[in-house]
């Protein structure tokens, strides 16, 4: 097995440019997208391996936003600080830019890693499980080189992202099958066990 | 390798709660997309929803009330009296459900202005699904596929794969989803996603028609039960899932590959799936959300699938009249499969009233279209360049 964990402090600068080959993207990505990417192109960047592999990411609960929600909701006042309708549609929905929207949709750090390595294989997004993204690979039509990932960030801003290739027999007996958790646990306690790229 | 039935369903749709009242809806080719009510839109540019309705009426709810929750409990509810999953002990429940992005009560955030954190006011889809699995005795696993368009489909393929590994397992899946909210319609208006039909609101939603001009939203729930060959009652069998496919396009996140490879790739993995072979299909059921793109892409997909074929194969689309449920659609719109499959007649795809010449596909118009059909190819496609495939095939008593 082999895999990849990375984690940034709140503020820390993601050097998702350097990982990027079309550097023009990074527009689109919030913090999690951002490492994600990162961390993809740390594991697979020099390997050769079948486009088609299936890939599945496990995308935490978002405790932290960098989507310009309190610009929009200032921008939505009235003069008393109530939400006003109308300054919503004329304000508030102008006070970021539309491609904000990309930064809430949860396929996207699957989406864009999918975009930078070529990936066109089966796949699946999953929300805050690591025993659902287990159970997912398990599914895969592959016994071997599967690809999975997760990103988590939390309150503060600080970010984490794991991505791993596994086979089937590396999680059939994984305790974190029935784990309540979600999936960057998984990659803690696997990087704690030296499996790293 | 076991066989999987689909063997109950629970509902909430823009056309009805219930299955007999999306039946109904569904026949009479009422169309559920009307200016929204369920949410305040005075000073939208556009305020065209597929809202979800029981007895005729939008389904009222409490401001700051997650809609998509409700739904799903209200589907589940249904389900479990009319089906067999209660036969089930709950250890061999499992729950795989697609969901759409976290409700976030904008208002009331913008309201509080106290310092309360903006995650007080995110209802967590995960955690729903967690809540429902606990109410209603699921013990055997349960997820949240989140994959956006194409959530839904990809868990009913998590649920086919899992009980044809473990057929003594019962497997609710499907999907729910509403973006019938402040800060969710509006973000897909800023992405130039939705309808801007000047006409009345029932045509917004124009899939495969020359005037297609964006998508409606739509919202609501639907529950199936997956039983294997091992455990279902014969006589409850709706239709059988027969293949599954996933694939990526790994072109853009805005919009569809065009060459429509890879959701064509998607398809044919689910036809092997399935044992069968492109001519083995009888009717595609498309994604159709009215945008100019996806049908062209679409078309370009079909001509890969069925080279010989592809004008003629007969095909429809649900989202006219539901239409586009985002992280429900392809789950809520194999209801239209199975009663293809059941009653061996296609319903015509409203609004498409005048087919688009670069979209030389055999959409079913005007009048439905009574017909052998066995299998039924199910696309789905989703913002970001995901693509699913399902292949259903009809229960021969």
């Amino acid at each position: 097995m082999k895999i990849v964990l990375d984690a940034y402090a709140p503020g820390e600068r993601i050097p998702v440019q350097a990982h990027l080959r079309n550097r023009k993207l990074a527009k689109y990505f919030n913090r999690e997208t951002a490492a994600a990417v990162v961390a993809a192109a740390k594991l697979l960047n020099g390997l050769s391996f079948d486009s088609r592999r299936p890939f599945y990411y496990e995308t935490g609960v978002m405790a932290y936003e960098d989507l310009g929600l309190d610009l929009i909701a200032d921008a939505s006042r009235d003069d008393q600080r109530g939400f006003s309708q109308q300054r919503f549609i004329d304000n508030g929905v102008r006070a970021v830019p539309p491609l904000t929207q990309f930064k809430a949709l949860y396929n996207m750090p699957l989406s864009f890693v999918a975009i930078e390595h070529g990936l066109t294989g089966e796949n699946a997004v999953i929300y805050a499980s690591a025993s659902g993204l287990l159970l997912q690979a398990l599914q895969a039509p592959v016994s071997t080189g599967i690809l999975i990932g997760c990103g988590k960030v939390f309150a503060d801003g600080g970010v984490e992202a794991g991505f791993a290739l596994i086979d089937k027999q590396d999680i059939e007996q994984s305790p974190f099958l029935n784990h309540p958790g979600e999936a960057i646990e998984i990659f803690r306690a696997w990087h704690a066990d030296g499996s790293r790229a | 390798m076991s066989r999987v039935f689909i063997t109950g369903v629970g509902v909430v749709s823009p056309l009805g709660t219930g299955l007999a009242e999306f039946r109904e809806g569904l026949h009479a080719s009422r169309r559920g997309v009307d200016r929204i009510t369920c949410f305040d839109t005075s000073h939208f540019p556009t305020a065209f929803g597929g809202e979800a309705r029981e007895n005729g009426r939008v389904v009222a709810s409490p401001p700051a009330e997650d809609r998509k929750a409700r739904f799903m409990h209200t589907a589940l509810r249904e389900l479990y009296r009319t089906s067999a999953v209660g036969d089930y002990p709950a250890s061999r429940r499992q729950l795989h459900l697609g969901a759409g992005i976290d409700y976030f009560d904008f208002p009331g955030y913008v309201e509080k202005a106290d310092g309360t954190p903006w995650t007080a006011f995110s209802q967590r889809a995960n955690r729903v699904v967690e809540r429902l699995a606990r109410e209603f005795a699921v013990d055997g696993g349960h997820s949240a596929n989140v994959a956006a368009c194409v959530a839904s489909t990809q868990a009913m393929g998590l649920a086919l794969r899992r009980i044809r590994r473990a057929p003594e397992q019962a497997v609710i899946s499907g999907g729910f989803d509403s973006m019938l909210s402040h800060l969710h319609y509006m973000g897909f208006f800023n992405l130039g996603a939705l309808s801007n039909w000047a006409g009345e609101p029932a045509g917004a939603c124009r899939p495969f028609d020359r005037q297609r001009c964006g998508l409606v939203i739509g919202e609501g729930a639907v529950a199936y039960l997956l039983e294997s060959d091992a455990t279902a009652d014969p006589k409850n069998v709706l239709c059988e899932i027969a293949g599954y496919g996933s694939t990526m396009d790994a072109y853009m996140v805005t919009d569809p590959e065009p060459s429509g490879r890879h959701l064509a790739n998607a398809a044919l993995a689910a036809i092997r799936d399935a044992g069968l072979t492109p001519d083995d299909i009888d009717s595609v059921d498309l994604h159709g959300t009215g945008t100019v793109k996806n049908a062209l892409a679409e078309a370009r997909a079909l001509e890969l699938i069925f080279p010989t074929r592809w004008r003629e194969i007969p095909a429809f689309a649900l989202k006219g009249q539901i239409g586009h449920l985002i992280g429900a659609c392809g789950a809520m719109e194999v209801l239209g499969v199975i009663d293809a499959l059941r009653e061996q007649r296609l319903l015509p795809s409203v609004n498409c009233d005048n087919p688009d010449p670069e979209v030389p596909l055999h959409i079913v118009r005007g009048e439905p279209l009574a017909m052998k059909i066995r299998h039924v190819l199910k696309i789905n496609a989703a913002f970001g360049g995901q693509n699913t495939a399902l292949v259903f095939r009809k229960h021969e008593d």
